[in-house]
């Protein structure tokens, strides 16, 4: 039923080096009242992100992604499945066991103006998880507090100033200090760029991918925009419905779609030239969707999907390695044979 | 230091306030109909005891006159005297305060606590704490606060006999007196006060839970309590002040008809009577010293504002 067997194409391989984060078969549901189905947000979801990895996830609002960081940092009730943590399972981790995680999981959230506490300064929220963990002295803590600020690109006497006195980007910035404050392995980055300006953008990204490569950090990196996805990622997941329907190397998944969802997601995104646009929105405007929710059993992608074929309604397509790839390749689709 | 600079500039500021109060308050009750004088020598008076009169308390002179004299005597620390008792108003006034302000922090201090309370826990239980809170708050705005003295007195002062029907004794006389008789009265004063500042901490804490930063902390394994204390109440605590400096001045004007009903010696009840008496003096002093709470109310909101939000600290 769900589409999991792929998952140990992704992460058996013997020479890789080990998983930090291993997601197995993870299914998220919520109940949405009395006489409806529990909605299936994440609908067995498997992927591995090994050290110094980024994996994007990828898709629609709905699809699942952020409910998927979420799950991982156990602010979500998991299920069904499994996820582990450098090899201990944390699926349903006691808060006791979360604070002593957190100082090698981390996370930065969207939204820069509710991720800082308005109520403290820069320092004391900085100061926060070192406080909690290492006992460190005052001296200590401040001296390091201010080795961070500067280390992402902030002035060391911002310890003294609160949220309120700095612009989205900064407060990223600074949201991204706290999240490396105790040096983790893991940082999920949920749309950690989506609410901030196109140049500023640019210039978290970069910060994120210097990171990365000084601390040997991994990434589960969530976003809805592709090229900035594609930019910080070595993996993606594209993911539509809570499952994953196509996942490999980032830039085979951008330059060659498999899935004719990919292609659909890949083909959204804005076009500079005008008269290319415009073609595409003529174009769109053909393949329009069928009316009524997907059917249950088959496709969840087939109401929409420009190929659709009869056996997309009534089975369920599993996740398959594309044979001819280099790099691992997985796509959902009965049609991925026959597809241009 | 700024915070010195700060209560000096409001305070200032706050004077050209109280000059259009008292310029406002005086011009509503001279159109009023209604004559101090008349009433004073009655019905049955001559015309020349009657202008005799008004000479006396000066109502001969045309308006802007009498308001000038008044302000003179005000800039002097004068607020004049009763037309009724002779009695100086500052005197009067004086005596007064003391039973409004018992009231007034009273009841503040109780439906803070109690509103807070209720808010915070049902913001954190849910279900059918939340709706007793909302009936509560329905209850507490649509029953009016003189209603609920009646009731009040009816069953615990005449039937239980718990506590007395009316009246006030002063602090320094007998504290356990002075709160016995503040009971009631403090009571109905503060329903609708709990249940607005419930409703609003309420909202409050459940907009701060939903933030990153919480959302943040709950990753990091902190749970609950902790967080809720250290982090939510600070953070929600701002629109609550708010609401809180709001129905405080509410209060103030809610002691007007408690006052009365409990026969209470306090600032409304002399405010409600000297209207009713036209007497001049003693509600322009009465509004003055009003006008004065308030603005020393929303002085201490401010400088709330400022220790709980480092973002309103310029």
């Amino acid at each position: 039923m769900t589409a999991s067997s792929a998952s140990t194409s992704e992460t058996g391989t013997a020479s890789a080096p080990p998983a930090v984060l291993e997601v197995r078969d993870l299914s998220v549901h919520f109940r949405q009242g009395r006489g409806h189905p529990p909605l299936r947000a994440v609908d067995g979801v498997s992927f591995a992100v090994r050290a110094g990895e980024t994996v994007g996830l990828v898709g629609e609002s709905g699809s699942g992604k952020s409910t998927i960081g979420r799950a991982v940092l156990g602010l979500n009730p998991v299920t069904e499945g499994r996820i582990s943590f450098a090899g201990d399972d944390i699926t349903r981790a006691a808060p006791r066991v979360r604070r002593r995680l957190s100082s090698r999981l981390q996370v930065v959230f969207q939204d820069p103006y509710s991720s800082l506490n308005p109520a403290r300064t820069i320092g004391q929220t900085l100061a926060e998880p070192l406080l909690v963990h290492e006992k460190s002295g005052r001296a200590e803590t401040a001296e390091r507090v201010a080795a961070m600020l500067r280390r992402v690109g902030m002035p060391a006497d911002a310890a003294d100033r609160y949220p309120g006195q700095f612009s989205g980007g900064q407060r990223q910035r600074i949201a991204i200090a706290r999240a490396l404050m105790l040096s983790p392995q893991l940082v999920i980055c949920d749309e950690p760029v989506s609410a901030l300006d196109l140049s500023i953008q640019a210039q978290v990204m970069n910060l994120l991918a210097e990171l990365q490569d000084e601390l040997a950090l991994s990434y589960l990196f969530i976003a809805h925009d592709l090229p900035v996805v594609r930019h910080l990622s070595h993996r993606v997941l594209v993911l539509y419905r809570g499952q994953v329907l196509e996942s490999g190397d980032a830039g085979a998944v951008y330059d060659r779609p498999a899935h004719p969802y990919t292609q659909a997601l890949l083909a959204a995104a804005p076009e500079p030239d005008p008269a290319a646009q415009r073609a595409r929105r003529a174009s769109r405007a053909a393949a329009k969707a069928e009316p009524g929710p997907p059917s249950p059993t088959g496709c969840v992608f087939a109401h929409r999907c420009p190929q659709v074929a009869d056996r997309c309604r009534t089975e369920r397509p599993e996740l398959r390695v594309l044979a001819p790839e280099p790099a691992p390749r997985a796509v959902a689709c009965h049609l991925v044979d026959e597809l241009p | 230091m700024a915070i010195l600079r700060l209560v000096v500039r409001r305070l200032l500021s706050s004077l050209p306030l109280l000059f259009i109060v008292s310029a406002f308050t005086f011009v509503l009750v001279s159109l009023v109909p209604g004559d101090p004088a008349r009433t004073i020598v009655g019905q049955h008076a001559t015309e020349e005891q009657y202008e005799n009169v008004r000479a006396q308390l000066g109502l001969d002179e045309s308006l802007p006159v009498q308001y000038w004299n008044w302000l003179e005597g005000v800039v002097r620390g004068d607020l004049g005297a009763s037309l009724f008792s002779g009695e100086p108003v500052t005197a009067m006034l004086n005596n007064r305060l003391p039973v409004s302000l018992s009231l007034i922090i009273a009841a503040t201090v109780v439906s803070g606590i109690a509103g807070v309370a209720l808010g915070v826990l049902s913001a954190r239980r849910g279900g059918a704490l939340v709706r007793t809170v909302d009936v509560l708050a329905l209850l507490g705005l649509a029953v009016p606060a003189f209603w609920l003295a009646l009731v009040l007195i009816a069953f615990f002062a005449v039937q239980f006999r718990w506590l007395p029907v009316t009246g006030y004794v002063p602090l320094g006389e007998d504290p356990v007196e002075w709160a016995r008789s503040l009971v009631l009265p403090v009571v109905s004063m503060s329903l609708s006060a709990v249940a607005i500042i419930a409703k609003q901490t309420r909202d409050s804490v459940l907009d701060t839970m939903t933030k990153d930063f919480i959302r943040v902390m709950e990753a990091n394994g902190f749970r609950d309590r902790s967080i809720l204390y250290r982090h939510i109440l600070r953070n929600a605590a701002l629109p609550v002040v708010t609401v809180l400096g709001v129905v405080m001045v509410s209060l103030l004007a809610g002691t007007v008809f408690v006052e009365t009903v409990f026969a209470m010696p306090g600032l409304g009840g002399v405010t409600q009577q000297a209207t009713v008496q036209h007497d001049i003096p003693v509600i322009q002093g009465a509004v003055l010293y009003i006008t004065v709470v308030v603005v020393v109310v929303n002085l201490l909101v401010d400088l709330a504002y400022g220790r709980l939000d480092p973002r309103v600290r310029a």
